[in-house]
């Protein structure tokens, strides 16, 4: 038996060990190299060339630049801002309309889940794509605005801060909207009878009962968003400007155009050390530790 | 095996099994007699089902062997083990039909066709549910799927049945009717059946012998007569049927008989064969349907109760009553209907006693 | 107890969805447009999806993104079942915590540090094997399928929870070998959780762009790529046109499956 308990487990966990770990190692090694102009272009942390014992190369030149230059700490911070703003504006809109899917009948529950599901089947290059020809300045939105008279100038929209907050919360709503659903319908309905019964209008039994019991899909559905978005990078790109360099973005700089990989890994242990706790907190409130 | 050393159908030495730490099984050895019923009865977490899964071979016991028709089968997989099980949910497999359930077990034997079908032609005959053959478990009934469940455990032979809880999922009528089916099923196919329950009754019917469980360990095995009417235990005095204790201290052995001193005065119990020491503190059981009312024997100066009705509780063919006795013990007592008895009103004066041969002394 | 919708509850609710529909469906409705500008309706034309027939480019790449979602979706169902397997039937084992940690980490890990993590794992595997041997469809491929198991084994791994697990061991006293016994008896009960899990692998491969950008090299373009670089230089109606097949396709897929796996229910 436990012969065969090996050999069940020998495969994925090879698989786990090289693709799921493996890979964060090299990235946390490479981010104490320096960047050359070589294939690979970074510096080897060993240096075997004075024969004997090899030399150790690595440093933390790279986040000590990471510090220095405002640049990627601005980066991080608008990026763990903007995150943070999605995040607020998933769980406002996502809350009602998680509420009303699970308060309503079976038959019209299967679909209003699936409207909410159908969006995360579709690419999100495809999705915000779509935003471009809304949010531009000779878009929709503002033909919309300006033929029922209510601007004369067309509004900047696109590539701005906002047009990037609006793509995450287009984006991960969704994933708020999940989590959520699932724990307002495993409510005992006969808990809001209970405190009506008692003496609680239907508003304080929303803020006394349902919402203290929903908090676990609060979390965990802001966690689902948040973490994504930290480091999302196609909704900026396509959506923001030169003023929204987000901390993903400014990766892909690194890594494609200067070709910095050290730098690029560096940038990408921080943005992980960063999330660390809330993705321990996201794998602590699904249980089971994963 | 030889043929002078007659095996025992199955043999349980000293078996023990834990989980995270928590002990279910503690050193149990039983030893079964072939084409018995026997039951294991306990309450749930008693071990009872841990046993039952260590002869199956789905759970491996930390400790001790296992024995079937005298070969060791500790660590055979059960795949390959001559035991079936019949699981308390069936288990029936969802997306095969009632004639691939029962035919699952023959196909791995590697059965030709036609003996695959005859078998479970006869299999499906024997528990009547032959029209049934090609419907899918989720177009049964509750009886109808313990029926499939029973006929895929039997249809390949073992040496031993296993049935966990086989009656649970059944309605109280429709259980009643397949206690009576199961065990005529069991004299006829001849083969060793061991029942785990929590249901006394059911075990009672059933069972030749029945070994009574409590906290992973068995703590008396006799027949269904015998664990009523002979409680080796206080535990099992008050688990098979209902008791009276009454708890005092010996004063003496005498004349075949052990005179105890209670809060209801003293008591003379037939010794049977124990003899417990001058002074030991004991406790007398006696079942509630062993009192007799009205005027007290010459004989029996001793072994008298009386008290007033303070419940009454009709069960059709009979009627328990529970005194409250000037001594403040509670006693239940039951009287069968049918003779002309008139029934106990509530609040009477009711004098009752019981004789010697009907008690039993339990030394703690 | 039903609640009394209040008005304004029920229009947060119909914006939401709106908000989740609309841009689709304006990129679906302006794919038919006549004009080149994305904004100006002009008129009903299927032209730009004409021409997309006739662009080799994009043709090729989407015969590359089909290879590799198909391919990593196979792979990804087979892992993901078994880390599901090794989850929810082994029991406690040294590690567990980790290989669940391990397990479930790329779903919640952002795309663009997973992407170059396998980047510089393939770089790294180069230089001391000689394999992956370079980077194209093969690196894109394992790298959809670091992810898709994640997924994949989340959805087999709450089925298999939810299995009764004494259907197997059923099998097994009935004589089932552990391996019999799991394509007799577990696969059937839970190929609705591994047709789901492999749609859903496949899709994630066809609309994924960060992870394809880091493992892919040179002459190795994946359809989102493809329309990456061209969304770049603008909105064009061709890529309207694209983006609806992908949308109905994707959509009628999972519209069929969904409305098997109910009706196999039934």
């Amino acid at each position: 038996m436990t012969g065969r308990r090996g050999l069940l487990l020998a495969l994925p966990a090879a698989w786990l060990a090289l693709f799921c770990v493996v890979p964060f190692a090299i990235v946390a090694t490479i981010s104490l190299a320096e960047s050359v102009l070589a294939q690979p272009p970074y510096t080897p942390l060993l240096d075997w060339s004075g024969g004997g014992l090899p030399a150790w190369r690595g440093g933390l030149a790279n986040y000590g630049l990471l510090v220095e230059d405002g640049l990627y700490v601005g980066a991080l911070a608008s990026a763990l801002a903007m995150a943070l703003a999605g995040t607020a504006g998933a769980l406002l809109l996502g809350y009602p309309m998680a509420y009303v899917i699970a308060m309503a009948r079976p038959g019209g529950r299967a679909v209003l889940l699936m409207l909410v599901i159908l969006p995360f089947w579709t690419a999100l290059l495809i999705r915000v794509y779509a935003w471009i020809a809304i949010l531009a300045n000779d878009g929709l939105l503002n033909r919309l605005l300006s033929a029922l008279g209510l601007i004369e100038a067309p509004l900047a929209l696109l590539y701005t801060p906002f047009a990037v907050w609006l793509g995450i919360v287009y984006g991960y709503l969704p994933f708020m909207v999940l989590p959520l659903y699932a724990t307002l319908v495993r409510l005992d309905p006969d808990l809001l009878e209970a405190a009506a019964d008692l003496g609680c209008r239907p508003l304080a039994a929303f803020l006394r009962v349902t919402l203290p019991l929903s908090m676990p899909g609060v979390l965990a559905g802001s966690l689902l968003v948040f973490i994504p978005a930290a480091g999302e990078f196609v909704i900026p790109d396509l959506l923001g400007g030169p003023d929204t360099l987000l901390i993903a973005n400014l990766m892909w700089l690194e890594f494609f155009t200067n070709r910095d990989w050290p730098l690029a890994s560096a940038l990408a242990v921080t943005l992980l050390a960063l999330l660390v706790g809330p993705i321990l907190l996201l794998q602590r409130a699904r249980g089971d530790g994963a | 095996m030889t043929a002078l050393e007659p095996a025992s159908a199955v043999d349980i030495r000293a078996v023990s099994k834990s989980f995270a730490g928590v002990v279910a099984v503690d050193g149990v050895s039983l030893s079964l007699g072939r084409g018995e019923f026997f039951s294991l009865l306990g309450p749930s977490g008693s071990g009872k089902t841990t046993l039952l899964r260590i002869l199956a071979g789905l759970d491996r016991p930390d400790a001790g062997r296992v024995l079937i028709d005298g070969i060791d089968m500790t660590d055979m997989a059960p795949y390959r083990r001559p035991v079936n099980l019949m699981f308390q949910s069936y288990a029936l497999f969802p997306h095969l039909s009632v004639f691939d359930n029962v035919a699952f077990g023959l196909r791995r034997e590697g059965l030709g066709r036609d003996t695959v079908r005859r078998r479970v032609a006869d299999m499906l005959d024997l528990l009547e549910i032959g029209p049934l053959a090609a419907r899918r478990p989720h177009q049964l009934s509750g009886g109808e799927r313990q029926r499939v469940a029973l006929a895929r455990a039997l249809a390949k032979q073992p040496s031993v049945l296993l049935l966990d809880e086989p009656l649970a999922a059944l309605d109280r009528q429709l259980r009643a009717r397949t206690q009576l089916e199961l065990a005529r099923l069991q004299r006829r196919v001849g083969i060793t059946f061991i029942l785990v329950t929590h249901d006394q009754e059911e075990a009672m019917t059933l069972s030749s012998r029945i070994a009574v469980m409590r906290a992973g360990r068995v703590v008396q095995v006799d027949t269904p007569r015998m664990l009523y009417e002979r409680p080796a235990s206080r535990y099992v005095a008050e688990f098979v049927g209902t008791a009276n204790l009454f708890e005092g201290k010996v004063l003496g052995v005498a004349g075949g008989l052990i005179r105890v001193a209670t809060s209801e005065g003293d008591m003379l119990v037939a010794a049977d064969g124990t003899s417990p020491a001058t002074g030991a503190r004991v406790a007398v059981v006696v079942r509630p349907e062993k009192f007799r009312l009205g005027p007290v024997s010459a004989g029996a100066r001793h072994n008298r109760v009386s008290g007033r009705v303070r419940e009454v509780a009709y069960f059709g063919d009979h009627t328990v009553y529970r005194l409250q006795t000037a001594a403040g013990s509670a006693v239940r007592l039951a009287r069968a209907h049918g003779d002309a008895a008139p029934p106990l009103a509530m609040d009477a004066a009711v004098e009752a006693w019981w004789p010697p041969e009907s008690g039993v002394v339990l030394v703690e | 107890m039903r609640h009394r919708r209040s008005a304004w509850l029920l229009s947060v609710v119909v914006f939401g969805y709106a908000f989740l529909h609309a841009p689709i469906l304006l990129l679906i409705a302006y794919s038919f447009n006549e004009s080149r500008l994305v904004t100006v309706w002009t008129g009903f034309s299927t032209h730009w999806y004409q021409a997309l027939f006739a662009n080799p480019q994009l043709l090729a790449a989407a015969r590359l993104s089909l290879a590799i979602a198909a391919a990593s979706a196979g792979g990804a169902v087979v892992l993901g079942t078994l880390g599901a397997v090794v989850l929810a039937r082994l029991g406690s084992f040294r590690g567990r915590g980790l290989f669940a940690f391990a397990n479930a980490a790329p779903l919640v890990m952002p795309e663009i540090i997973t992407g170059l993590a396998l980047l510089l794992l393939f770089v790294a595997l180069d230089r001391t094997l000689g394999w992956p041997d370079g980077r194209g469809a093969l690196t894109i491929a394992l790298a959809h399928m670091t992810v898709a198991t994640a997924y994949a084994s989340v959805i087999v791994r709450s089925r298999l929870t939810a299995l009764d697990p004494s259907l197997e061991e059923a099998a097994l006293d009935l004589g089932a070998t552990p391996l019999v016994a799991f394509f007799l008896v577990t696969v059937p009960a839970i190929w609705p959780a591994l047709a789901a899990a492999w749609l859903l692998a496949f899709t994630l491969s066809l609309d994924d762009l960060v992870l394809a950008s880091f493992t892919s090299g040179p002459g190795a373009s994946t359809l989102p790529m493809v329309i990456y670089s061209s969304v770049r230089l603008g909105v064009s109606p061709q890529i309207n046109a694209l983006a609806t097949i992908l949308v109905v396709a994707v959509a009628l897929v999972v519209g069929l499956a969904a409305w098997l796996l109910r009706r196999r229910m039934h």
